[in-house]
């Protein structure tokens, strides 16, 4: 029982698409040392580096993990534990970053 | 093809194959049952001694002698950690779980078998490590199961040193071996049910591990975090709970309660699971609300990742939050309270049969009652302050965990009994066992609500030298002396589990005329479990169908008239 | 008796339900890579808010060898493509090319434990140790909990890099590579977060 004709694997060559993704990948880590080094008020800075790296991560999800040709289930299997930390974050906001000792 | 066969051929021969390294999810059941008993062996003579001392303070303990404030720490510290870790989690999820997932949805064996074998003796090792803790220098771990820091991240604080360290050695790899098992579970539970057995077929239990696996397996990481930055504030000299290097001591309670909260519904759906296969069969009427039984559970298993910071109100923590978790904790009380209720419903009008598995299933249903009853007043957090931190909260949580782990626990030996090992128990021991449990149960925290209420702080070795306590010394006294006839009426159990398991009467494949998949097979089953697939055709509580030919339709049954499709 | 209902109303006469349709081991594989998403997601989490209430870790992170960082960022990068190719080629039955992409991931991972180690190495030299303040914490805390789990994609890795030079049956060969290779990714992915939060904040 092979697996991956059970599942849908696209069925054609998706090599390309992988080296593809790397070439993002590694544009993309340029792209945020180049943030890291301007001249832009530290707060942007970090925001848009985070956004960079939440890229990168979105395309190695979707693509060398496969995300976009699975089940929903498995979709909801990687959400939901992300809401579950940005609650968690958030709640421990008023804790952690306004009272915070030093 | 839709059941997996274990991945042996044939029938493994040799004793350490057969019966230790075994890879049958019914040996591996057996092997939690084993350890958690074991377990409990300490976890219940920690009670016995600490009952002891706070009853008749700087006596000598007869079997042990005296206790002092640091060995009364640790004393608590392993009667919470050992009972929920090392006996209720192996019992219930473990033991229970394994046996009845595969039987349930019609497999032979779990989705993974070797990863099973892999997650009990992953657990006999966190055993191993916890015990070897009572042994060396400082002794062990002495900062509550909930190793609250600064206390637990210094070993000056505490005294102990290694000991806390191979604490949270043990309960990390506990966490471990849950992950796997709840991978398992899970994996098992969606994809190995057999041909017609949907999602809104599954027996309740199944619903229940399969909940509490997801539960677990979500809430667990954080603490395992927390786990290794104390470890590592602990031995490598970092600072994460250490406020005069940059720390937070506020962090670790975040970490692990929003683990612990939802761990204790994690503990606590398995044993609903099993009073909720116990009570239809006992009444011969079908279970009231199954469906908005499966979505309470799922609300409840939500909603248990909301409402962590209850257990935080009175430590420090920012008061605005109080307010939201108060009312998430309100809100939890309502899946909770369906499914209570649907159990109760489930009881109107029915044939009920007070045999030993019925009782037990509703002893745990009256005193979770009083427990979730009691849980209101510290989730609101204006009643907590005052509440927090005094017995009144021993009280509740015994009134919620004994229920679920004791009374559900057992009501699942005598319901399953006959077919993990194909004879029968005794009736009139179990019910000795019973009554003597339910009773003593109660005049232990009974009065220890209202030492609570007193206003008498937790986690202290002896309180009568303060004059204020003197009054509720005599509810210590009532408390510890039904504690001792607890312990003492689990030996009619002991007597009859072992008696029965060699000269009880015989069973049949289906003693208790019960249609889910488990009573299909023999006692105890074959190798493999179903020789020919099951298939299902029916809902599993068809009990007093009008107009059938008994008052039992099995799930695999063609028709009415209760003819399975692969023969009787 | 009456003639009865029909009890076949709820009887599936067609195959199971889609949820049947997914390889248990994916499932598996992805329960487990949510309950990692968990762990790692509160020590960033975590982090992140102390960094925020700290404003920021500039001072403290100016010794970080963020060169080291971005370079070695490129390496698990690369070996994220070399272990979807390895999956590619296992897809296409070329197993001289499943080996050598395997065999690239591998020595990829090694590369990345060698430079993490040399950076260790440095720093603890340098007086920067684990004891040496809040950022200094998380710093060894996290990239050693992430190195943790590197060593053990590499372990994995290799057992499949050894299955394939002895030619095991291509259908669980291939089944492997992916779970292992999801695992992998996952390893990538928290990487991508580490590295601009220890090293470029």
């Amino acid at each position: 029982m092979s697996d991956s004709t059970i599942e849908n694997v696209s069925g054609r060559d998706e090599s390309s698409l992988y080296v593809i993704v790397w070439v993002l990948l590694v544009a993309l880590l340029v792209v945020g040392l180049a943030i890291f080094a301007l001249p832009i008020p530290r707060a942007v800075a970090v925001g848009l580096i985070f956004a960079v790296a939440a890229v990168k991560a979105g395309l190695v999800l979707r693509n060398y993990m496969h995300l976009k040709h699975e089940h929903t289930l498995i979709y909801i299997i990687v959400l939901v534990p992300a809401l579950f930390l940005l609650g968690f974050a958030l709640a421990m906001v008023p804790d952690l970053v306004f009272r915070h000792a030093i | 093809m839709n059941t997996v066969n274990a991945t042996h051929d044939g029938h493994p021969t040799g004793f350490l194959r057969r019966y230790v390294f075994s890879i049958d999810h019914k040996v591996i059941a057996k092997q939690y049952m084993t350890l958690s008993a074991l377990m409990a062996i300490i976890g219940g003579g920690s009670s016995y001694l600490i009952r002891w001392q706070l009853a008749w303070p700087e006596s000598s303990i007869p079997g042990w002698g005296p206790i002092g404030p640091d060995n009364y720490n640790a004393l608590i510290t392993l009667h919470g950690t050992i009972m929920v870790f090392f006996v209720a989690m192996p019992f219930l999820l473990g033991a229970f779980g394994n046996y009845l997932i595969p039987l349930m949805v019609g497999a032979d064996d779990m989705a993974f078998p070797r990863l099973n074998a892999m997650s009990f003796w992953t657990l006999f090792l966190a055993s191993t490590v916890l015990v070897i803790s009572f042994f060396v220098p400082g002794g062990p771990a002495a900062a509550g199961w909930t190793s609250y820091v600064p206390l637990a991240d210094k070993p000056v604080y505490t005294g102990v040193d290694w000991g806390q360290n191979l604490w949270i050695l043990a309960v990390a790899l506990e966490f471990a071996s849950f992950l796997m098992g709840g991978v398992n579970f899970l994996v098992t539970g969606l994809n190995l049910r057999t041909r017609g057995m949907t999602l809104m077929r599954l027996p309740m239990l199944v619903w229940m591990e399969m909940t509490a696996a997801v539960v677990f397996l979500l809430s667990v990481g954080p603490l395992v975090a927390g786990a290794i930055m104390l470890l590592l504030d602990r031995v490598a000299g970092t600072s994460f709970f250490q406020p005069e290097r940059g720390g937070d001591p506020l962090l670790w309670e975040h970490l692990f309660w929003f683990f612990g909260h939802p761990e204790v519904y994690v503990v606590a759906l398995p044993g609903f699971g099993i009073m909720l296969e116990v009570i239809p069969v006992f009444t011969r009427k079908p279970l009231f609300g199954y469906a908005m039984i499966v979505y309470s559970t799922i609300a409840a298993g939500l909603l248990s990742f909301i409402v962590w910071a209850h257990h935080m109100f009175v430590s420090g923590m920012d008061p605005r939050l109080a307010s939201p978790f108060s009312i998430t904790t309100i809100m939890i009380s309502v899946p909770f309270a369906i499914i209570t209720f649907a159990m109760i419903a489930s009881l109107w009008r029915g044939a009920i049969n007070l045999a030993s598995p019925m009782l037990f299933a509703l002893g745990g249903l009256a005193t979770f009652l009083i427990g979730g009853v009691t849980g209101i007043f510290l989730g609101s957090a204006a009643s907590d302050i005052y509440m927090h931190g005094t017995y009144f909260v021993v009280a509740h949580f015994h009134y919620t965990l004994f229920p679920v782990l004791f009374f559900g626990g057992f009501a699942g030996i005598y319901f399953w009994f006959p077919k993990m090992f194909g004879r029968m128990m005794n009736e009139a021991l179990a019910k000795v066992h019973f009554w003597i449990s339910f009773l003593a149960f109660n005049g232990v925290f009974i009065p220890l609500f209202l030492v609570g209420l007193g206003g008498s702080p937790r986690r202290i070795y002896e309180l009568s030298s303060y004059e204020i306590f003197k009054p509720l010394q005599p509810l210590h006294v009532v408390a510890t002396v039904s504690a001792i006839a607890l312990l003492v009426g689990q030996l009619p159990f002991i007597v009859n589990f072992f008696y029965s398991m060699v000269r009880g009467e015989k069973a049949e494949k289906n003693p208790w005329h019960a249609n889910t998949l488990e009573w299909t097979v023999d006692s105890p089953p074959t190798h493999p479990n179903f020789p020919t697939p099951p298939r299902v055709y029916r809902d599993p509580y068809e009990y007093s169908v009008p107009g059938a030919a008994a008052d039992w339709i099995a799930q695999d049954a063609i028709d009415e008239r209760g003819i399975q499709a692969a023969g009787v | 008796m009456s003639a009865g209902v029909d009890v076949r109303r709820g009887a599936i006469a067609a195959d199971q339900d889609s949820i049947h349709q997914i390889a248990p081991g994916k499932i598996a594989i992805w329960w487990f890579l949510a309950s990692e998403i968990m762990v790692f997601g509160a020590l960033i989490g975590v982090y992140v808010l102390f960094s925020f209430a700290h404003g920021g870790f500039a001072a403290e992170g100016e010794h970080v060898q963020w060169r080291l960082g971005a370079f070695n960022t490129l390496v698990l990068v690369t070996s994220s493509l070399t272990m979807i190719m390895a999956l590619a080629s296992a897809r296409k039955r070329n197993l001289q090319q499943t080996r050598m992409f395997l065999l690239a991931t591998v020595l990829l991972g090694f590369v990345f434990l060698g430079v993490k180690g040399f950076e260790y190495t440095t720093e603890i030299r340098e007086g920067f140790t684990p004891a040496t303040g809040i950022f200094w914490s998380f710093y060894f805390g996290m990239t050693g909990l992430h190195g943790l789990h590197v060593i053990g994609g590499i372990a994995v890795n290799l057992v499949l890099l050894v299955a394939a030079l002895s030619s095991k049956p291509w259908d669980l060969l291939e089944r492997r590579i992916e779970f292992a290779g999801l695992y992998w990714h996952f390893v990538d992915v928290v990487w991508i977060f580490l590295f601009p939060l220890l090293y470029l904040t």
